[in-house]
This record gives structure tokens, C-alpha cells and sequence, in this order.
């Protein structure tokens, strides 16, 4: 049961490899293809001794207008907070890659408000019950058995 | 990890003074226990002080220094707010610990009352989820040890979880929950200067418009008070932390472990001084963004904000405050832990009639076997510390409601429990995978209450309270 527990855990979903790369260097892979919660994790395949790696966000496949992140020498990056949208992401070495990684696409689109407060009202009303259950059994108990 | 913010040898000097401090502290303690009940219990005398002091350290684990910063970096302001609610569990326990030690002066474990108060079947479905649980725990306190050293040293992930779960192992060996209740008082005094410490440097060193600025542009929905998974998040965060303080062994031995009159009152200031911390400890990973820091690993965000603000004094507190709380709750855990499986599965289903000697080195023997077990589960890092604490959301809250039934209600019944807690496990998984981790207590907890109400609404059963009181626990029935 505990190994089914912990091997369900191991599953990983499937990123998502828009376009060929314009080199085979760097492989980058996202943790998920649709993100429900705004965040994922980005991965690729190369270390680097001695280069820093630069990461690019943009919503278009032809990186107009992208957001650069400089991110030291580690072969990972957490990203979160987005908003609902497609978003593209490549990986090179910094400053200037003179080639960049495959592109990866990751869509987010969160949850319906309607199906979140569903559930925050289902708490609310748990917690509700709890709390009285607790506090007019709290007075009884005290009197004994 | 490149850019270290320690060098691997202060590192290693860090954890060897801590180490010598634990041990010591571990060794000197047990020097004075003398029966079963001084080592599993520190027999049964613990004052207000201390209780409360153990009861906040436990509860301020390596999952609020550094799962609270991954969830404010992954859910924003609900998520540290969220982690917060995790202080109710405390506050909701203070009166069932009093109830508990009524119903039963003289039990061991949480398992002793489910058994004596559902019978055979509630009790070994329930054995279940504690286990899964406790070992869940303490792999995700083993992973946070590797994370947080690597993190801020670049020291192998391995090397610093093995080193931490090895001391913790020890100095719980030689002094039992009297060592793990003294030092807890030490550690929490550590865990709340340093926490504060961070913050305010974090507050003055940056400020709040330069992070409200960076998080608006890059990271808007860290900002958003609508973020639907962050709203879902609220009250499962609340359900799952009640559902592990209700069913788990570390805060029924306390509750059997501290005076009379004193449980209520100890849990209940607790979780008061608990509350503040997840939103203190999870506000620095909203200045991730503003400092340009890449955070490889959501988990990591923590260590690495106090790293790049404070350079290696940030770094260094950081390891204090970390290395402090996971000895707090790995201790805790492995005590309670041990106390349950030598009580509810080598005495209860294997050696009934064993000599006090006998379930002394056994209990031992579980200490030992436990940190050997987590050790070997924590070498693959299987996942991000959030990711796996609420995996086991499924289990525990599908426990709330059996005890809560079970320690007021007469018509509460074993197989109504048994039920409940299977099913609510089974379809709150379901909602892990299906849905979010952040549904996954909600989900269960709601099913378990549903299937407790049918079943006290179908059978009619009258328990007798006063069978437990006078029962003679830690023996099967």
C-alpha cells in the first residue's frame, strides 16, 4: 500500500515540445503542458561549467518582445504566478546563445472561480460543523462520561 | 546548485556543532529515565512550559520554514495565509487533549483509544493511515534536511539528509520524549528569533513597494485575492492540519504526557504562537522576483532569498533555523512513532505479553528501524516537499471525524469508522491526482463525514465511555 502510495507519487507528467530545435544542445522540458495553479517547473538536460544559462518567456512562438531571466548555472527553473495564457519558453547559454534550446509551450488556465468557491464554501462549511461539534461537546465532556 | 552562499566546510562545522549540541543534550536528558513510562512519556509530568513550548517546536517543522515559502511562491498571499490556518488543528485540540486524558489517564498512543473505543478493524485501517502518514512526514523532514543544506552550501543532497536524520536518530535513542520535549524547548526559541530576524531584514533591505512592483509585472497572480487554487487551497490546508494533529500519535503522547489540567491549555497558546509564523516565514519568498533570484526548485525558495540577502550570516541563520526545527519534529516523530508501532503492533498483534525490558529495546529497536526506513525512502528525491505533505492531506483528514465522533458521541461504531476513514482516503486521493494537492484533505474530510453521519444514522449503537477509562491499556483486548 505505503510503495503504491509513493510510487503513484513518481508520476510525471508529459511536457510539451512545440517546434524542432534549432540545435540539439539543450533539451528543455516543461513539467506539465497545461498548468491549472499558474506554476510549473522547467528543466533541460545540460549543466554548465563555466556559462550561465539565460531563460526566455514570451506569448509568441517568434519571441517578440520576450522576458529574460539570467539563471546562474543550474539546469532548472520554478515558475509561477502566471496569469491565464499560452506562454513560450527557450533556454541558451548567456550572454548571447548563439543557439538556442527547443521551444516549449505551456498554457495556463486556471481553474473556474465558480469551481474554486465551490469548494472553499464545501471547507467552510466542515470547518463550520468542526467547530461547533467540538465546543458544545467541549462543555458536556467536562462534566464527565 | 553553483552559487553557495556557505562553503561546503562552514556547512559541515554547522552541522557538526549542532550535532554535538543534540547528541549531548540527548544523552544528558535520558540519563534519568527509569521506566517505560519516563522514556515514552517523560513520565507523565510535564508542565505548562514546556508543553507548550514542545507543542509549538513540533508544530513548527521544516514543512512551515520551508513548504510556507514554496506555497506563498506558488499560491501567493493565500498560500502563505493558508499554511497559517494550519495553527486551528492546534487550537481545536486543546480541548479534545483534555478529553483524552480523562477518557484515558493511563494510554499510550492514539491507537490504544480507537482500539479500545472501535474494535479490531477501525483500529487496523487507522494503524494504517498513521503509518503512511508518519512515514510520509518523515521522509518530507529527511528531504527538507538535503534540500536546505544543498541549497545554501551545494553540499550533496544525500550527505545532509543522511547527517540530519542520523542525529535526530540518536539523541531520540538515548533520551526518549524527555530529550525530545527539552531540546524542543531549546529549538523553539531558535525557530522564533530567526524567523523574525529574516523578515525584518527582508522588510528593510527591500520593502514592500519593490516587491509589490516586481510580483505585479512578472508574477501578477502571486498578487490576485481571486486565485481559484489558492481559494481551494484555504480550507484543506486547515482540514489537513487538523486531520494530523487529531489522529497523530505526536500530540497524543503529549497529551498523555503532560499534567493534569495542563494539555488544553498548553496546545491552546500554542497554536496562537504558531500562527504568525508560516506568514512570516512565507513572506520572504515574495521577494524571489524583486531579488532576481532563479529558484530552481519551488522548494528551494526559502533558503535562497535568506542566502541572497543576508549572503553567508543569512545563510547561516537560515541553517540554524532550519537544522533547529527539523530536530524538533523528527524527534517528536520518531518517538511517537516508535511509542505506536512497539505498542500497537509488536505488543498489540505480536508479543501481548511482553516484559517492560522487552518493549523498552523493542521501542529502541523501532527508533533505529524507522530512521534506516526513512533513509532509504528519502535517497530518490521523489518529489517537492509541498507536493508530498499533501499527498498525505488524503489520509489524515479522512481521521477527523472517526476521532472527533468517537471521543463524544455514543452512537458512533467500528465499522461506520472503518468505512470512513477508507473511503474518504480513497476518493481524496482520487481528487490529489484528478483535481490538486490543494483539494485532496478538503475532499476527504468531506466524504468521511458523510459516511460517519449514514452510519450513526443506520446503526444504533449506545458505547459506554466509562469501558475505556477503566480498561487496562497497551494490552489487546
Amino acid at each position: 500500500m505505503l510503495a503504491v502510495a509513493f510510487g503513484l507519487l513518481m508520476v510525471v507528467s508529459s511536457s510539451s515540445v512545440v517546434s524542432a530545435a534549432e540545435t540539439d544542445a539543450i533539451t528543455l522540458q516543461a513539467s506539465e503542458s497545461l498548468s491549472t495553479a499558474g506554476y510549473f517547473n522547467l528543466s533541460w538536460d545540460k549543466s554548465a561549467q563555466n556559462h550561465d544559462f539565460v531563460l526566455q518567456q514570451a506569448s509568441s512562438r517568434g519571441f517578440d518582445s520576450p522576458v529574460e531571466w539570467r539563471l546562474g548555472k543550474t539546469a532548472s527553473f520554478s515558475m509561477s504566478g502566471l496569469e491565464n495564457g499560452t506562454y513560450y519558453y527557450r533556454v541558451g547559454y548567456w550572454p548571447k546563445p548563439q543557439a538556442w534550446s527547443n521551444v516549449v509551450q505551456v498554457q495556463v488556465q486556471h481553474h473556474s472561480l465558480g469551481k474554486a468557491f465551490a469548494i472553499f464554501s464545501l471547507g467552510a462549511l466542515i470547518f463550520l460543523v468542526l467547530v461547533v461539534v467540538i465546543l458544545i461537546n467541549r462543555k458536556q465532556a467536562n462534566r464527565g462520561f | 546548485m553553483d552559487s553557495s552562499f556557505l562553503s561546503p566546510n562552514v556547512a559541515f562545522l554547522l552541522l557538526f556543532v549542532f550535532s554535538v549540541l543534540w547528541l549531548f543534550l540527548g544523552w544528558w536528558l535520558g540519563r534519568s529515565n527509569k521506566t517505560l513510562d519516563d522514556y515514552m512519556l517523560a513520565g507523565r509530568k510535564v508542565g505548562f512550559a514546556l508543553a507548550t513550548a514542545t507543542a509549538m517546536a513540533t508544530w513548527v517543522t521544516s514543512n512551515t520554514t520551508m513548504a510556507a515559502p514554496q506555497l506563498a511562491y506558488q499560491l501567493g498571499v493565500w498560500g502563505m495565509i493558508g499554511y497559517s490556518l494550519g495553527a486551528i488543528g492546534l487550537l481545536l485540540f486543546a480541548p479534545l487533549a483534555a478529553r483524552i486524558k480523562t477518557l484515558l489517564p493511563h494510554g499510550y498512543t492514539s491507537g490504544d483509544f480507537i482500539r479500545l473505543r472501535y474494535g479490531v478493524w477501525a483500529w487496523r485501517t487507522f494503524l494504517l493511515i498513521s503509518l503512511v502518514y508518519a512515514f510520509g512526514w518523515l521522509i518530507s523532514l529527511g528531504m527538507a534536511g538535503g534540500v536546505v543544506v544543498n541549497a545554501l552550501s551545494g553540499v550533496d543532497y544525500q550527505i545532509g539528509m543522511t547527517v540530519i536524520l542520523a542525529v535526530c536518530v540518536g539523541y531520540t535513542l538515548m533520551g526518549g520524549l524527555r530529550a525530545v520535549i527539552a531540546t524542543d524547548f531549546i529549538q523553539s526559541l531558535i525557530i522564533i528569533v530567526g524567523v523574525l530576524v529574516l523578515a525584518w531584514i527582508t522588510i528593510t533591505q527591500i520593502g514592500f513597494d519593490e516587491i509589490h512592483v516586481t510580483l505585479e509585472q512578472e508574477r501578477p497572480a502571486l498578487l490576485n485575492l481571486l486565485f481559484p487554487a489558492a481559494i481551494m487551497f484555504l480550507f484543506n490546508n486547515l482540514l489537513f492540519g487538523v486531520g494530523e494533529i487529531f489522529h497523530s500519535n505526536v500530540w497524543w503522547s503529549r497529551a498523555f504526557a503532560f499534567k493534569e489540567g495542563v494539555g488544553g491549555k498548553a496546545y491552546f497558546v500554542a497554536g496562537l504562537m504558531w500562527l504568525p509564523i508560516p506568514v512570516v516565514a512565507g513572506f520572504v519568498a515574495l521577494a524571489a522576483p524583486a531579488l532576481g533570484i532563479s529558484v530552481p526548485a519551488a522548494d528551494m525558495v526559502g533558503p535562497l532569498v535568506a542566502g541572497k540577502l543576508l549572503g553567508g550570516v543569512g545563510a547561516i541563520l537560515v541553517f540554524i533555523v532550519v537544522f533547529s526545527a527539523l530536530a524538533s519534529s523528527l524527534d517528536s516523530l520518531l518517538a511517537a512513532t516508535s511509542d505506536l508501532i512497539t505498542e500497537d503492533i509488536y505488543k498489540g498483534h505480536f508479543n501481548k505479553n511482553a516484559t517492560e525490558q522487552q518493549t523498552q529495546k523493542a521501542s529502541k529497536m523501532i527508533i533505529v528501524g524507522l530512521g534506516v526506513t526513512a533513509w532509504l525512502l528519502c535517497l530518490p528525491k521523489i518529489s517537492t516537499l509541498a507536493s508530498l505533505l499533501y499527498f498525505m492531506g488524503a489520509f489524515v483528514a479522512s481521521a477527523i471525524w472517526p476521532i472527533v465522533f468517537g471521543i463524544y458521541f455514543r452512537r458512533a461504531n467500528g465499522m461506520t469508522a472503518a468505512l470512513s476513514m477508507l473511503l474518504g482516503t480513497a476518493i481524496g486521493l482520487w481528487s490529489y491526482f484528478a483535481i490538486g494537492f490543494y483539494v485532496a484533505a478538503l475532499v476527504s474530510c468531506a466524504v468521511s463525514l458523510v459516511v460517519m453521519l449514514v452510519g450513526i444514522g443506520l446503526m444504533d449503537a449506545k458505547f459506554n465511555f466509562e469501558q475505556i477509562a477503566q480498561s487496562k491499556t497497551g494490552q489487546s483486548q
